[in-house]
């Protein structure tokens, strides 16, 4: 029996099939890419902290205060201030973005929604510096000094609120698609088992889109964690601060810490300790948000295992 | 809409055209009936075993068209679910086609009897009457089975009247048969009271395929006497 | 004629639409198939076991008209079934008898629908009140991402109910021909069922605030042939205790389920507006053996779109 040729070729093109691989090499070269860069960023941050937690006397680590000129470098002087500050962020940003949000998916008419996303989009674009300009001279006179008398012009309360309006125009944009994705079909079932629109809101559509809104508010709180400008400029400690937990009182952040050393204004000539210690609190900044969004992770991935 | 007509039409069209053959053949069914009736009218009248043994030959063909029509029936409700006025057509030429089919095996009884008797040897008079009734009879048939043809509303009221002159004709022929025993032996009186009983039936027949066709066109069947339902 | 009391009023126009089927006068008529029913075709029409009184019922989406007026009685423990060609407006008509369609902008309705004698559109009523006690099954199944037990408890828990909510899940469930097969999951998320369970889950859920009339919307269209069945025997059962409208496209089904049928048809104007319009409404044993109007027949036939 004679075996016939095959009538047909399944084979597929050579240079159609080099072209996927090459393809398919470019976006593995991407992410590989990526990974290395965050590689190196860890590793150059975590050289000069090592080097730096090397020579230094640990005890300065645990001080009166954050004042790497005078050698004294106390850690918790810095993570409070930006806990402090993201917090109070937070409290400003929560309900505003939440609301915002709530506010443009559920309620707002087309045409509403129409000039009401434009002027939310308009504050995000509203650049770092110029927030800070504004907590200085609107929201600390008028606000934080209205709630306290005795603060001051500078004030962690007001670059908390300052970073809390950076922060809501995120909040309100993410979580809003979080609940715009929940499907109409929900909202109708609730409905029709004769939920007031406010109970559709509250118990149907928020939980329904709870993992988004999780994710809106970490990503929220992660952008506080890192704002720079807005600390620099309003929360007032210049060359260094004593360890504050009143927040109508200037503080210091980490970022703002680290921009202090980075521009020299708490650099001493000769003294290096001072320098590398920015790469210290840079490792701990980076390790901190690292953390955050390992949670946040975590948390999504577990709501959506749910459902 | 003109969009969508397309392939749903092709099914639409098939099924039109299935319902139209089931038509054709029943039309078919009955003028295989009819024809076989006018045999055995002339071989009664004429005393022609010939054509009465034809007649009993050409029902297989008659039985082989009643099993086809019927399976083709069944065939279009099973696979289409017909309803409302189709579901009534199919439901009516399947009944239609019975009483054709009785109607037939009819006329191939009263072709045994011809050769049962080697003819029938009558007065005048006598096959002055069945030849009335033979005729009368087999005219309401053919009548029914037009109406078929036409699917006319009207048709079972119209024969129904038809077939009182069949039965009047009846009633004639039993009376003049009932004077002329003496003359006639007893076989083969009785073979002719069976014929003209036959010949009623197939009045009978006639006027049943004309209420089916009633009830095909309006969805309502007239029973006389009998209390509405529901 | 001898139908005249055999039918529903089939459609307000002016001049009852003449029937095309030559009808025979004279002599007794017997209805076809006549299965006797206990709302059968002798029952004279009347508002004594009827549920909803529909009064010139129009519907609006801005200016263009969806439904063209309408006026029906929906009798009580039946099924209705409404039917008819995409557009037609029948999903519209059923979205009416729980003011659903409030939650369209555009929507507006004119006309009556009298429930249980008071106006479901008049001034004092709340549309809330009004869905608490019909009950409405969608499309495609839409169980909440909670657990089982928590879709059914939704609708007593935020009317404010304060009896015994285990006893009314199961109880729910019992009825809704479910019960069995997820009593040791209840915690569970309602998504791990399947479509045909999740159904049957919207309609426990749907039966737990004790409406007295269930709304379906083509409930089996996105399900399988065997689920399709059992929802159609459960929706039999539930006749006893609730009358059910079902809007469907499978012809069949509103033949093998319903007690009546509506067939609804949609008239295109030269403007190209398309507007729903009632053509018959009878008993389902009527509708499919022997309907009034060419449309209807057209249309169950095949015949038409």
């Amino acid at each position: 029996m004679t075996t016939e040729a095959p009538t047909i070729d399944l084979t597929g093109s050579r240079p159609r099939l080099r072209r996927e691989r090459r393809v398919r090499r470019l976006f593995l070269g991407a992410a590989v890419t990526s990974i290395l860069i965050s590689l190196l960023i860890v590793g150059s941050l975590a050289g000069e902290a090592w080097s730096f937690i090397s020579k230094v006397d640990l005890s300065s680590l645990w001080d009166l205060g954050w004042f790497p000129r005078r050698d004294m470098f106390d850690i918790k002087t810095v993570v409070t201030g930006t806990l402090l500050i993201s917090l109070i962020a937070m409290v400003v940003a929560t309900p505003l973005g939440l609301g915002a949000a709530i506010y443009l998916s559920e309620y707002a008419r087309p045409r509403a929604r129409r000039w009401l996303k434009p002027i939310l989009e308009v504050l995000a674009g509203v650049p770092s510096v110029v927030l800070g300009y504004f907590a200085l001279t609107w929201i600390s006179p008028n606000i934080v000094m209205r709630l306290n008398p005795h603060a001051g012009v500078f004030s962690m309360a007001a670059a908390g609120i300052g970073v809390g309006i950076l922060v809501t125009p995120l909040v309100a944009s993410v979580s809003e698609d979080a609940m715009r994705a929940v499907p109409h079909a929900l909202r109708e079932a609730s409905y029709g088992l004769g939920a007031k629109k406010a109970t559709t809101v509250t118990r149907v559509v928020f939980p329904a889109a709870a993992s988004g809104i999780m994710a809106s508010l970490i990503l929220g709180l992660s952008r506080a964690i890192g704002e720079t400008m807005v600390v620099a400029m309003a929360a007032g400690a210049v060359g260094g601060s004593l360890f504050e937990l009143n927040v109508f009182e200037p503080g210091q952040t980490m970022t703002a810490a680290m921009t202090a050393l980075a521009i020299g204004s708490d650099q001493v000539a000769g003294s290096n300790n001072a320098f590398q210690s920015l790469f210290f609190v840079g490792l701990l900044l980076f390790l901190m948000t690292l953390t955050l969004n390992l949670i946040s992770d975590r948390f999504v991935r577990k709501v959506r295992e749910k459902y | 809409m003109t969009d969508d007509r397309s392939p749903h039409s092709e099914i639409r069209h098939r099924f039109e055209t299935e319902l139209e053959e089931i038509k054709r053949l029943a039309v078919g069914l009955g003028s295989l009936v009819l024809e076989n009736a006018g045999r055995l009218n002339e071989a009664l009248l004429e005393n022609r075993l010939d054509l009465a043994q034809q007649v009993i030959d050409a029902d297989d063909q008659v039985d082989r068209a009643y099993i086809d029509l019927e399976r083709r029936v069944f065939r279009v409700i099973a696979l289409q679910q017909p309803v409302a006025g189709d579901l009534r057509f199919l439901i009516s030429i399947i009944r239609v086609a019975h009483e054709i089919e009785r109607s037939g095996d009819l006329v191939v009884n009263c072709a045994k009897g011809i050769l049962r008797q080697h003819g029938f040897h009558l007065s005048n008079q006598i096959q002055g009457v069945l030849a009335r009734l033979c005729r009368s009879a087999l005219d309401l048939f053919g009548s029914s089975i037009e109406s078929l043809a036409e699917m006319d509303p009207e048709a079972g009221r119209r024969l129904d009247e038809e077939d009182d002159v069949v039965d009047d004709l009846v009633g004639e022929f039993y009376t003049l048969l009932a004077t002329e025993t003496e003359s006639m032996d007893v076989d083969t009186a009785i073979e002719l009271s069976r014929v003209g009983r036959y010949m009623e039936r197939i009045a009978d027949h006639a006027v049943n395929i004309g209420e089916h066709i009633g009830f095909a066109v309006t969805g309502i069947f007239p029973r006389h006497g009998e209390i509405d339902e529901g | 004629m001898e139908q005249a009391n055999l039918t529903q009023p089939a459609g307000p126009a002016p001049g009852a639409p003449t029937p095309d089927l030559p009808v025979r006068s004279g002599g007794r008529a017997v209805s076809v198939g006549g299965v006797l029913r206990k709302n059968g075709p002798g029952e004279a029409p009347g508002t004594q076991n009827s549920i909803f009184d529909v009064s010139g019922l129009k519907v609006f989406y801005g200016s263009f008209q969806a439904v063209a007026e309408t006026t029906m009685q929906i009798r009580e423990h039946e099924i209705t079934a409404l039917i008819g060609p995409s557009g037609c407006g029948k999903t519209t008509v059923l979205r009416c008898f729980n003011r659903m369609n409030d939650l369209i902008e555009s929507a507006r309705v004119e006309g009556t629908i009298r429930y249980h004698g008071v106006d479901i559109y008049g001034d004092q009523v709340d549309p809330v009140e009004v869905r608490r006690r019909i009950g409405m099954v969608f499309q495609k199944p839409n169980p909440f991402p909670k657990s089982i037990y928590d879709n059914i408890a939704f609708g007593p828990r935020i009317a404010g109910f304060k009896g015994n909510m285990d006893d009314l899940v199961e109880e729910s469930l019992t009825r809704a021909a479910l019960w069995d097969e997820v009593r040791d999951k209840l915690k569970e998320s309602a998504y791990a069922l399947s479509g045909g369970q999740q159904q049957r889950l919207c309609i426990a859920r749907a039966i737990a605030t004790s409406p007295d009339v269930l709304l379906m919307d083509e409930p089996c269209s996105s399900l399988d042939p065997i689920a399709t069945l059992r929802i159609e025997e459960l929706m039999i059962e539930l006749k006893r205790d609730y009358s059910i409208i079902i809007v469907t496209h499978n012809m069949q089904q509103a033949a093998r389920v319903s007690d009546r049928t509506a067939f609804f048809t949609v008239d295109v104007k030269e403007t190209g507006m398309r507007t729903g319009r009632l053509v018959e409404f009878d008993t389902t044993d009527v509708i499919f053996t022997r309907p009034h109007q060419k449309q209807t027949e057209d249309y169950i036939t095949g015949r038409f779109g």
